[in-house]
């Protein structure tokens, strides 16, 4: 349960923990003075991805549970090369021998003997940039018709798994899967091969607030600090976000209008009072406004400028370039004068906002943090 | 053994943990005396015994019955000291969080699921073959939920091994880790195809602890899911709830006695559905979730609308119900804009009372959506097995109900229990039955009830124990008879009556009443009274004997009475706002629920 009362703390210290989702390096010291934008760490460690490989398929025989187990000569959580041998079988008359091989450099991560499959997870580091999957030869078509079997272009997006061509074959439909996500580059009809790019983009984490690095997390990231004041909404929409303070009202229950917005208000978090409607939302959101933070908004603009329901109380993922603090709660509600004060007395001051918000369970709530020490933030 | 004269019974709820006591008073069980206190299962106490001592502190004040000696329980009962018998349910930390896994969505998963969901849990996934995910996906969700327990099933007796055992493989790849405690392993029960069990125990058994069950389908016709709920229970005690904090000293207390909430108030509904030979229907409207049960025929139903429910969850039942659908039951204009201005306030400020009767009636409103919706659900999975052959007539071939059908027929059941804050708390009874009617919308002759106090887990608990002693309290402290209502199911027009019944009082007094269309009209007949009614529907309209068939029956009296439901199944509100509002202040005013 949480207190209706407004959370407000003139004077503070906050400690922020900013870490890479994944193991990464850390780019400041400690002591060291940050603004919002500094990049603490970065990352372009990507998982690896997993190839599933068929061995029914491969042998083109249906081995039984004790031939399968014979073949394999690598267990679950072994590593292998590429082009490494993972299984043998021997067949026929003449005892002839086939082989099935790694695609890629990785570990055994999953062996289903029932369905004769072997799941390889690729190693990360080693992954390569781009895959070339050949489609013709997976579906048994002329490299020239590949066109009229694909079921995406050049420059699509792909998921790993996605079916990339099919077609019909003796038994059934043939497919061809992306064994990797990313992005087609090249359909070419001469080989009948599609080559996708693997998206690598680094994984960056920045300070969010002004201030000082007070501890370095090896490998992860930092604790940032800076004494500031504190303000706490009631709910929220759209992530972090920082920019100069700027009050467009002049009193707590004042409106703020599409009129009143300009160019000079890109980039800033603005204050609206008691209320903010859908139009001056949208004109904000052009203008490239960072964020509003206001008492009141009605509940039904709010779905409307995001274009869904929020049915849930979770939020803070949402696709919306500008973040929302709202202080009091739903309908034109004048902002408390404790809270208005304190936004006043911070105005042209850098702050950082967060509309991430949580009712059930964990109880996150939206934050206005000011920053009090000029000389990072003002 | 004796009958206990004392009994201390407890709820460890994910927010508070209710205690009561019942005692032997002048010849009978009552309850002498209820205590609250907050659960304190998550940090920074992780110990649940610190909120319990707390809560039968309270109760010790309240009763002048102490519990404790030297922090022991104190049991036997000693004069005004200690208790005869001690019992527990619990949903703290989330209750018991299960991974349903089956083949096929339509057939052994949804056996499955229905299994789980009757066993009381909480049900985090379905897996199943033809879900749609990846292999990798589906690894991976394993490895991310963390549940307390699997049910796998998968396969009929003699069917398929290969494709169970690959299900078997996948929950294998992922070593899957429980949510409580480290130094175990996940307790998996297995209900498929006996023929594979071996092959299953092969694959699983250094992943997790696998314990056999029944098949939940042993043959495609056949449903069995009484042992494998037995099993889930009987490993939640073993496994699953000693890892908790602090109920390793729960269990002790209790001996072993604690049942998972929800699985409690299944057991009492089936108590009371068992005593008094009739269907039922139940709803708990909690916070997050609406439960709702049905016992048809002595089997319980139970299912978990996870997102409608009346604080955290608003926001939902909102997006589900569509705003002009609770609007509808508001007789004031209210705009789109305005009301989901409410309902949001209501989900970010979940403890909020309403406080004028405009609120009131709003919060009313969206209860009768989130159950209407919460029935839909339940009615879409309470259903006939899938995948059985059926002889169907020419007729029935055009119709494409290839099983599946629901089992729920509202004209079967006679009993409808409305339980959480909405209802139980309604400022008038007839608020609540309204909500109820409006909601539900029964059909034939049906006796209505609000749980007054949330005893329903308690009594549960106690149902399997000393089941008369249940139901003495769950009548005479527990459940508030609200009345019964006659309702001729049928399309009616406007100014004929649906039905005319003849009323014989207790005290010898008769009296004829019509079931006149559109009207509600409600019949002095107090709780505790009963009355004989002898009810003749108009061609066309079914009371539970068929179209137009004559009916008689004893009905129960109620804090409300009985009602005269003369609105028609369905129940349809005009469209015109102006006529719509007048139409509902007609039924408010007729059983007194509000006054304009």
């Amino acid at each position: 349960m949480f207190s209706t009362e407004v959370v407000l703390q003139r004077e503070t210290v906050i400690r922020k923990k900013r870490r890479l989702p994944l193991p990464g390096e850390v780019l400041v010291v400690r002591g060291q003075k940050v603004t919002p934008d500094t990049i603490l760490a970065k990352t372009e460690y990507l998982p690896g991805d997993p190839y599933i490989i068929d061995l029914q398929r491969e042998f083109k025989a249906k081995l039984t549970f004790e031939e399968l187990e014979k073949a394999l000569v690598k267990k679950v959580g072994e590593r292998v090369e590429a082009q490494e041998v993972i299984a043998r079988h021997t067949s026929g008359f003449w005892g002839e021998v086939f082989t099935v091989k790694s695609p890629v450099t990785g570990y055994i991560e999953f062996i289903s003997l029932v369905q004769g499959r072997v799941l390889i997870r690729e190693d990360g580091r080693l992954a390569k940039p781009s895959v070339i999957v050949n489609v013709a030869r997976d579906l048994d078509i002329w490299p020239r018709l590949l066109g009229v079997y694909m079921q995406y272009r050049e420059g699509d997006e792909v998921k790993q798994g996605a079916i990339l061509a099919a077609s019909p074959g003796i038994a059934g439909m043939d497919y061809s899967f992306a064994p990797i996500g990313g992005r087609i580059e090249r359909i070419c009809t001469r080989t009948g091969t599609v080559t996708i790019v693997r998206e690598a983009r680094p994984t960056l984490v920045d300070a969010y607030i002004p201030g000082e690095v007070a501890e370095v997390l090896p490998g992860q990231g930092a604790v940032v600090q800076t004494p500031a004041a504190y303000l706490q909404g009631v709910f929220g929409l759209g992530g972090e976000a920082y920019g100069p303070l700027r009050l467009l009202v002049d009193s707590p229950a004042g409106e703020l209008l599409p009129d009143g917005l300009r160019e000079e208000n890109r980039g800033e978090i603005l204050v609206a009072g008691g209320y903010v409607g859908l139009a001056a939302m949208q004109k904000a959101m052009q203008l490239g406004v960072r964020g509003i933070i206001t008492g009141g908004v009605d509940a039904i603009d709010l779905v409307q400028l995001l274009g869904k329901e929020i049915a849930v109380g979770i939020t803070g993922h949402e696709d919306l370039a500008m973040t929302i603090v709202i202080t009091e709660g739903f309908g034109p509600l004048p902002m408390n004068q404790r809270a208005f004060d304190l936004l006043r007395e911070h105005q042209d001051h850098l702050v950082s906002i967060n509309g991430q918000t949580q009712i059930r369970a964990g109880v996150i709530r939206p934050e206005v943090i000011m920053p009090l020490s000029t000389e990072v933030g003002g | 053994m004796a009958k206990p004269q004392s009994i201390l019974i407890t709820d460890v709820g994910s927010t508070t943990t209710k205690a009561i006591l019942i005692e032997k008073t002048e010849g009978e069980y009552r309850l002498t005396g209820q205590a609250n206190a907050p659960t304190t299962v998550e940090a920074p106490l992780e110990d649940v015994m610190i909120g319990l001592q707390e809560a039968l502190g309270h109760l010790a004040r309240v009763t002048g019955r102490s519990f404790l000696e030297d922090g022991q329980l104190i049991i036997p009962q000693q004069g005004t000291k200690g208790v005869d018998l001690y019992l527990s349910t619990s949903s703290a930390g989330g209750g018991l969080q299960m991974l349903v896994a089956g083949l096929m969505k339509v057939l052994t998963a949804e056996s499955a699921h229905r299994a789980a969901l009757g066993a009381g849990a909480i049900v985090m996934d379905v897996l199943a073959l033809d879900d749609g995910r990846l292999v990798v996906e589906r690894i991976k969700r394993i490895r991310e939920l963390r549940p307390d327990m699997i049910l796998l099933s998968g396969g009929t007796d003699d069917g398929n091994i290969s494709q169970v055992a690959g299900m078997a493989e996948y929950i294998a790849a992922a070593e899957p880790q429980p949510r409580l405690g480290e130094d175990f392993q996940v307790p998996l029960v297995y209900a498929g195809n006996v023929q594979a069990r071996d092959y299953v125990e092969k694959v699983l058994s250094r992943q997790v602890s696998v314990h056999h069950s029944n098949n939940l389908r042993p043959t495609l016709e056949q449903e069995v899911l009484e042992p494998a709920r037995r099993e889930i229970h009987r490993l939640y005690l073993e496994h699953v709830m000693s890892h908790a904090p602090g109920y390793r000293q729960l269990l002790e207390w209790t001996r072993g006695q604690i049942y998972p909430t929800p699985l409690a108030v299944g057991k009492v509904l089936q108590t009371v559905a068992r005593k008094r030979d009739l269907n039922l229907l139940a709803f708990d409207i909690g916070g997050a979730t609406t439960d709702a049960f049905t016992v048809l025929d002595g089997i319980l139903h139970r299912t978990v609308s996870a997102n409608l429910g009346m604080s955290y969850s608003l926001g939902n039942v909102l997006a589900e119900a569509r705003p002009e659908n609770i609007l509808r039951w508001l007789p004031f204009d209210l705009s789109e804009r305005q009301l989901r201005n409410w309902n949001f306030n209501k989900m970010i400020r979940p403890t909020t009372l309403p406080e004028t009767t405009e609120e009131l009636l709003l919060e009313q409103a969206t209860a009768r959506e989130a159950l209407r919706l919460s029935l839909q659900h339940h009615k879409s999975l309470a259903v006939t097995l899938r995948g059985v052959q059926q002889s169907r007539s020419i007729a029935e071939v055009f119709k494409q109900t290839p099983g599946g059908q629901t089992i729920v027929d509202l004209k079967k059941i006679q009993m409808v229990i409305g339980s959480g804050g909405v209802v139980s708390h309604a400022p008038r009874r007839s608020q609540a039955m309204l909500v109820l009617l409006d909601a539900v919308e029964p059909e034939g002759i049906t006796s209505l009830y609000v749980d007054s106090a949330f005893l329903l887990p308690h009594l549960g608990i106690l149902s399997d124990h000393e089941p008369e002693i249940a139901l003495t309290v769950l009548e005479k402290d527990c459940l508030i008879p609200l009345g019964t209502v006659i309702a001729p199911a049928g399309i009616p027009r406007p100014g004929s009556p649906l039905a005319r019944v003849k009323i014989r009082f207790p005290d010898g007094g008769e009296g004829e009443e019509e079931v006149l269309s559109g009207r509600l009209k409600v019949v002095h007949l107090p709780a505790g009274q009963k009355a004989s009614v002898e009810i003749v529907p108009r061609r066309g309209f079914d009371v539970g004997a068929g179209p137009g068939v004559m009916i008689a029956a004893q009905v129960e009296g109620g804090q409300v009475g009985l009602v005269l439901d003369g609105r028609g199944r369905p129940l349809v509100l005009p469209t015109d706002p102006q006529h719509r509002q007048e139409i509902l202040w007609s039924w408010f005013e007729a059983m007194q629920a509000f006054e304009r």
